[in-house]
């Protein structure tokens, strides 16, 4: 079964501005998540 | 400038999404230097993430435009829609040509929504991510 987009994306870390390390899956957990992928902070 | 047209309508938008149970969050490119005066500038509260190697951009298969994108007549009127908003261009980073999307996840690994955007100016309405949400 082909895996979701959201489970390819879970496992993935990122820092937010300020340097706190955010696991993506966290995001949407135990709650509905939006999650915008912008093109460039400009 | 479409970051920044984005964003506002999200900012606009944030309040219907809390009263829908839903978190928000935005990626981008850059650094958190850029993120961090993209947040002073724009004043959003929710998560900005940064995704220097591209990372999650490649993993949700999000694709890249070319410079002829910029002579699609789609794109001079999503241009002449933000500047008619006030919305200027700034500094466009390492890699302009990256797009963008808008998804709905959960709660858990499910998918409510995708919008992968095909030019610079295609982002998701907010209508339609609200519409999206359980």
């Amino acid at each position: 079964m082909e895996q979701s987009l959201s489970g390819k994306l879970e496992g993935i870390v990122l820092p937010d501005s300020e340097g706190q390390e955010i696991r993506l899956g966290s995001l949407w957990a135990d709650s509905p998540a939006v999650l915008v992928f912008l093109r460039h902070y400009g | 400038m479409f970051c920044r047209e984005h964003v506002a309508q999200l900012r606009e938008h944030e309040q219907a999404f809390r009263d829908k149970g839903a978190g928000l969050a935005a990626i981008g490119l850059g650094d958190r230097l850029y993120a961090r005066l993209f947040r002073e500038d724009t004043g959003i509260t929710f998560p900005l993430l940064v995704d220097e190697r591209r990372e999650a951009y490649r993993a949700a298969g999000l694709r890249t435009a070319s410079l002829l994108h910029l002579l699609r007549r789609d794109n001079a009127t999503a241009r002449k829609r933000a500047r008619a908003a006030g919305h200027r261009q700034h500094r466009t980073g390492k890699n302009p040509l990256q797009l963008g999307g808008s998804f709905v996840f959960g709660p858990g690994n499910v998918d409510r929504y995708a919008h992968i955007n095909e030019t610079f100016g295609d982002n998701a309405s907010p209508a339609s991510l609200l519409a999206a949400l359980p």
